[in-house]
């Protein structure tokens, strides 16, 4: 049964991704394109939305912390992904980058 | 779930990993339609990401997990209606069947139960109005900025719930004396089995308040399913996510839960520390209730009004204590001015405000509303700064510009 519970958790959430994987729109939801951005789409989406990643303002010491929770988490990143990730991160949603209207 | 979340079982999750590829198959032939998003339009897909069914009029800010936002223009009545009540959660949205679901209550207790939701809905009944905030409302507030969802200021709503006390539901399992802690633990599920599961436990004494409730209505509808359907915990006057959706496990511990959101999330420096800097991990506790806020409801942000008597509205709650006083000043804080509280009233419910703005001068205006409570705490002008970006609770301000009537 617990079993069950946990499958029925998972057709769920997987239907969820399946019903809105058209992707999200908007620019204050969407990843800035640059290098790798194929990789933090990919790496991210495995739990949540990219939106949630979109909409953060971190330097690379408040992004490292981030990835290494999601690492702990178990997101499958190896240390030169870990690196190629941060470098977008800091890059293309550093504190410095401007927040798009509709975010604030 | 209800499995031990503390107790890792490997071939499982080494299955469910194959197991969840499987199902994306089974999720295309329709078997999980509620939560599906409406079709776009090429308007909406332009402007912005679709609004979730049933809950059209809020803020996206994500959609998986389903994180939505009040607009502040649909908080200004006492109640606020389902399709409008702020959403957060932590994982998927489960879709509970209610006749077959059941809420387990064990761990320190002398007689472990099972309850239907029959069974549940059979204890007496209460109903009480409560307000619940997420306690990241207001993040995207903070300097430097804090990693999670970028909340302005509407992740917080009032709604009429119908339920039941926790307490009558423990006392019938029999709480031993080792039960120090309850934990409540949700059909919901993370998207990894590796990572945390939402998890949370509250103190026994804040358990067995009689205003701490298990609530199956709301509004007089049954709970909606992103609000936990069939039943939630409402610790009265705490923060959002001590309030657990989609109850099934009811556990008495010990110790507090040691998961991660307890011990990592939710947690708040204990002394005032520099904005950006790291606050040693044992020096932070857990958060429990809501501090004082006010929110000006109208005008708006930005609103252009004519120079003709105004009047200024909001909202103010404050957890576990009760509005004393709200304060509206529109003279940049050097006077301020008493509101006057209307409306219904109940504790750990918000009061309505309002304040009458004598025909002023055209011009631009930063109006401003501050609140006390009865412990005498006041809203600041300048934020704690902590590394989650939680309890923001600067005193509130609109512009408004005044021009010839």
């Amino acid at each position: 049964m617990q079993l069950g519970r946990y499958l029925a958790g998972r057709v769920l959430l997987f239907a969820m991704l399946v019903l809105t994987s058209v992707p999200v729109q908007g620019q204050s939801l969407k990843l800035p394109e640059g290098k790798d951005v194929e990789k933090v789409r990919t790496q991210c989406s495995l739990c949540h939305g990219v939106e949630l990643v979109a909409q953060q303002r971190l330097d690379r010491r408040g992004w490292s912390r981030v990835v290494d929770q999601m690492i702990a988490f178990g997101a499958p990143v190896s240390p030169a992904e870990r690196d190629a990730l941060l470098t977008y991160l800091e890059t293309y949603l550093g504190p410095k980058v401007a927040i798009p209207e509709g975010m604030r | 779930m209800l499995a031990d979340p503390k107790a890792p079982d490997l071939s499982r999750r080494s299955f469910l990993r194959t197991a969840g590829r499987l199902t994306v198959g089974t999720a295309l032939l329709g078997l999980a339609t509620p939560l599906a998003q409406a079709a776009k339009t090429a308007e909406e897909q332009a402007s912005g990401p679709a609004p979730v069914s049933g809950k059209e009029r809020l803020i996206v800010r994500s959609q998986n997990p389903v994180n939505l936002e009040t607009p502040i223009s649909l908080l200004s009545s006492w109640i606020t209606p389902n399709d409008a009540h702020f959403v957060r959660c932590h994982h998927n949205v489960p879709v509970v069947d209610r006749a077959a679901w059941t809420l387990v209550v064990d761990g320190e207790v002398e007689r472990p139960l099972t309850l239907t939701f029959q069974e549940l809905k059979a204890f007496p009944r209460v109903t009480a109005v409560r307000t619940l905030e997420c306690a990241g409302n207001g993040r995207s507030f903070f300097t430097p900025k804090t990693p999670g969802t970028q909340w302005t200021n509407g992740a917080v709503s009032t709604a009429r719930y119908e339920g039941v006390r926790l307490a009558d539901v423990l006392n019938r399992a029999g709480i031993r004396p080792s039960g120090k802690h309850v934990m409540f633990n949700g059909a919901d599920v993370p998207a990894l089995p590796s990572a945390p599961d939402f998890v949370r436990s509250i103190p026994i004494e804040k358990a067995l308040s009689a205003d701490t409730l298990l609530v199956h209505t709301m509004n007089g509808e049954p709970l909606p399913t992103m609000h936990g359907y069939p039943l939630r915990v409402i610790p009265a006057g705490w923060i959002g996510a001590a309030c657990v959706k989609w109850l099934v496990q009811i556990r008495v511990l010990r110790e507090a839960h040691d998961g991660h959101f307890m011990v990592k999330a939710y947690r708040f420096p204990q002394a005032p520390i520099a904005p950006g800097a790291e606050p040693d991990p044992t020096q932070m506790v857990s958060l429990t209730g809501l501090e004082v806020k006010s929110l000006i409801t109208a005008p708006l942000q930005n609103a252009t009004v004519p120079a003709s008597p105004l009047v200024v509205k909001g909202v103010a709650w404050a957890g576990e204590e009760e509005i004393a006083k709200v304060e509206v000043s529109i003279d940049l804080g050097r006077t301020w001015q008493a509101a006057r509280l209307e409306g219904e009233r109940e504790r750990y419910a918000w009061r309505l405000w309002d304040f009458q703005w004598g025909a002023p001068e055209p011009g631009s205006y930063l109006v401003m509303a501050r609140a006390t409570d009865s412990a005498g705490r006041t809203q600041p002008i300048e934020q704690a700064w902590n590394p989650s970006g939680y309890l923001w609770n600067v005193l509130d301000r609109v512009r408004v510009n005044v021009v010839k009537s």
